[in-house]
């Protein structure tokens, strides 16, 4: 994707190759558009190493953080807060598979958007309505521990199914997958507050 | 009202030393810690008796009124005419200016933070013989962001510069990792005068991430005095609360707050009292003790428990518990902490000056720099109504700041120029269950057909935890920024003005504020109706119109002439008149109503 020409907004120098600091007059930049990989220089890929990416966000923290510019003016000020918010922003999407793999299916030229709307996997709709009732129906911890393995087990399955969609490039496929997981994903916090608010009674 | 400073020759306060120095302010609900970095040394400050524990307490005498320790002595006799916990007074409306009986004058709780705030920084600044401004000011997690705004705010008019708001359970924790050189992953259990926060951190190498929080911003150790003292009262007087005269009741909570510090160390109380004109031994054991406050101390148990659940972690992570607040000294606390969690306790810091500690090696930190970052997060969630009075999430809790997120919105009605959006923080569905943070009106919409325009509503939550709001509406060629009007705020100058005239001006302060409101709600139906016309003209007999019309042109000329009355008269009766005008509206089933609708669910 080219960028547009970015200049420093103090000394006009080229920007386009920084993210945070003006190569010549080190004054915070305004933040540009960067999808999550970018955000932690990685190439797209729906694998990712987890600590890899802590500590590049610790480091990133150190750098930008708000904290780091107290003395300095408003709109460094507010370009720092800009950066942290996107930089944590980003960390939260790329630790959360679903969220991974949509950004993902964006950078590729799937179109998230449309596809969403017209979302239409009867078998899938099916399976999450049963596992529903199944919940609606648990009577003890030992019931719930075991839908919520069961469920758990579906996710695992649907991970190494998406990583060979992605692999394989079907996106179409990748796309289905991934909604299954987050409807999964969304019935294991169920599940978890199900017992919440028994608790509570 | 401020003080002239004269030095002695020689020992002038240098001018410009304290630049470089910052306090951290504990501005607690009992009491009132300060300390600053001086040498790589943090310094309690002390005030004019020494002591470094300040309390939070305002003493009005006939001429002047007396802050902290100060009128401690005068303050037994004299109960009913102090100000306890005005902290607690955060959780309403801080900028509302409120009738106190006790002392037969008016004050917001903004005002009356202010007046400590400046005590603060008067024995500051004796102790440290410099005028320090800059500051970090700690707030308990589970404050929202009115109260943060409003702590800020207190501290701005008092002359400070506000470095930073932090979190106090962080504050505490940054001293145990600097001071102590802790590291791991620690609860930290901060049981204050009126609030109970809980926050879960991983301590690393030169970061320390807070990672879940829980609390009660209602409940703290005074309650447990309030507790006890009925319990008391119950048991040698045979008396109840509802009985006994308020002074009465203030000192005898005095007396029970000090049977609980005495039990936190003791196994057994006994002392011969005279009290509600009677003469009584009082005797009680540890065990009656802790069986009176245990469902208190349960509660504060299972907050812990439900924030380590959402942080992630498993208890096997965990290396400790960090007490930090006077109340958690109570010896039960610690009991009930090894029973449920089976954890080391950490107390070596004084529970009292932790906070402020913390508070001052980050203010230190953040003007010097510093190898060490504090990462934390917004304890509340954030969101906006939506249709059937229900809270839509935004911003969740626990998403470390800062953070923005940007909501889509569009118009419900044809030609619509403004939407009002209702911002609210807080966990529960239903909105009233949750604080409202205000009412914004995004004002300058093109008027296109309803559903058309594309207005981005962009929240933004700063390192301080404090929410700003922007707007934008983006057209196919261009982007506009929307003005967005805050429904009852007062900015800074104005509240320093308000606070230098309200003693004289109360009354007419409120006068000003109530102006302000039937303008905001005069202009909102206008706009309304302007909006109708068109309907308005096709629905209603030419008389109606014609009367809808004139009461319009008076309303708009008593907006100019600033009568309260009138406009509140003409609004009522624009009210009336435009009744049938809204029947036939219905009926012929339009849906009415400013409220903008979302314009979809990303």
């Amino acid at each position: 994707m080219p960028q547009k020409n970015w200049k420093c907004w103090n000394c006009n120098e080229d920007s386009s190759t920084t993210t945070f600091f003006c190569l010549r007059c080190n004054k915070v930049q305004k933040p540009k558009n960067l999808n999550i990989f970018e955000t932690f220089s990685l190439f797209p890929n729906f694998i990712i190493n987890h600590e890899e990416i802590e500590k590049k966000y610790f480091s990133l923290q150190r750098e930008i953080h708000p904290d780091n510019f107290i003395n300095s003016p408003e709109n460094e000020k507010l370009f720092a807060q800009m950066h942290t918010a996107n930089i944590n922003d980003a960390y939260k999407k790329i630790n959360d598979s679903v969220s991974r793999a949509n950004e993902l299916l964006k950078i590729l030229g799937f179109d998230i958007k449309f596809e969403s709307s017209t979302f239409n996997d009867v078998q899938t709709l099916n399976e999450i309505m049963f596992l529903q009732e199944e919940l609606e129906e648990i009577q003890n911890e030992k019931e719930k521990k075991i839908l919520q393995k069961k469920v758990e087990n579906l996710v695992k399955n649907d991970m190494n199914t998406l990583i060979k969609n992605f692999n394989s490039k079907k996106l179409d496929e990748a796309f289905k997958t991934n909604v299954r997981i987050s409807y999964l994903k969304k019935l294991i916090k169920d599940i978890d507050n199900f017992n919440l608010n028994r608790n509570t009674l | 009202m401020s003080l002239i400073q004269i030095s002695e020759p020689g020992k002038s306060p240098e001018p410009h030393a304290k630049d470089s120095y910052a306090l951290g302010i504990d501005f607690g609900t009992s009491n009132c810690v300060c300390s600053v970095r001086i040498d790589k040394k943090i310094k309690i400050v002390k005030d004019e008796f020494g002591k470094g524990l300040i309390p939070s307490v305002l003493y009005f005498t006939e001429s002047e009124i007396l802050i902290g320790n100060q009128g401690l002595e005068k303050i037994n006799q004299e109960i009913d005419k102090c100000i306890f916990s005005i902290k607690r007074m955060f959780n309403n409306d801080p900028n509302k200016i409120e009738f106190l009986s006790k002392i037969n004058k008016s004050y917001s709780p903004v005002e009356l933070a202010t007046k400590i705030f400046k005590y603060l920084k008067k024995i500051s600044t004796s102790f440290t013989k410099m005028d320090i401004e800059n500051c970090v000011i700690t707030v308990p997690a589970y404050f929202d962001d009115i109260a943060r705004s409003g702590i800020r705010k207190s501290a701005k008019i008092a002359g400070f510069n506000v470095l930073r708001l932090i979190n106090e359970p962080t504050s505490a924790a940054y001293a145990y990792g600097l001071e102590k050189n802790k590291r791991g992953n620690y609860f930290v259990y901060d049981l204050g005068g009126g609030t109970f926060d809980v926050s879960i951190l991983k301590l690393n190498e030169g970061i320390f991430q807070v990672v879940g929080t829980g609390g009660d911003s209602r409940f703290g150790g005074d309650d447990i005095d309030y507790t006890l003292a009925k319990y008391l009262l119950n048991k040698f007087f045979n008396l109840k609360l509802e009985e006994i005269v308020d002074k009465e009741f203030l000192a005898f909570i005095k007396f029970a707050k000090k049977i609980k510090e005495y039990l936190s160390k003791e196994d057994f109380f006994k002392k011969s009292v005279f009290f509600f004109n009677l003469n009584k031994t009082i005797s009680i054991t540890k065990k009656e003790f802790n069986d009176v406050i245990k469902a208190q101390i349960e509660k504060t148990i299972n907050i812990c428990k439900d924030a380590l659940r959402e942080s992630k972690l498993s208890l096997n992570d965990l290396d400790g518990f960090i007490l930090v607040g006077g109340s958690s000294r109570i010896s039960l606390i610690s009991e009930m902490i090894k029973k449920e969690f089976e954890l080391k306790i950490f107390s070596e810091i004084d529970p009292d000056f932790a906070v402020s500690k913390g508070a001052a090696l980050h203010a230190d930190g953040l003007l010097n720099g510093s190898d060490n970052l504090l990462l934390d997060i917004i304890p509340l969630s954030l969101g906006i109504e939506t249709a059937g009075g229900l809270m839509e999430k935004i911003i969740q809790r626990n998403s470390p700041i800062p953070i923005s997120k940007e909501q889509d919105f569009t118009t419900y009605e044809d030609g619509q120029t403004s939407i009002k959006i209702n911002i609210i923080q807080g966990e529960r569905e239903i909105i009233s269950d949750n604080r409202s943070l205000g009412e914004f009106i995004l004002d300058g919409i093109s008027p296109k057909p309803p559903g058309i325009p594309r207005i981005k509503v962009k929240f933004t939550v700063d390192a301080n935890g404090i929410l700003n709001v922007s707007a934008s509406e983006s057209d196919s060629e261009k982007t506009k920024e929307l003005e967005i009007k805050p429904h009852s705020d007062l900015d800074i100058d104005e509240m320093k003005n308000m606070i230098n005239e309200s003693i004289i001006n109360a009354k007419e302060d409120i006068k000003k504020r109530n102006l302000y409101e039937a303008k905001i709600d005069a202009q909102r139906l206008l706009n309304h109706l302007e909006s109708l016309n068109d309907e308005l003209n096709n629905l209603c007999s030419k008389s109606e119109v014609k009367e809808i019309n004139n009461i319009i042109t008076d309303l708009k000329n008593a907006l100019e002439e600033k009568s309260v009355e009138q406009i509140k008269f003409l609004i009522e009766k624009l009210d009336e008149s435009t009744q049938s005008f809204s029947e036939k509206r219905i009926k012929s089933s339009l849906k009415s109503g400013l409220v903008g609708n979302k314009y979809d669910n990303i």
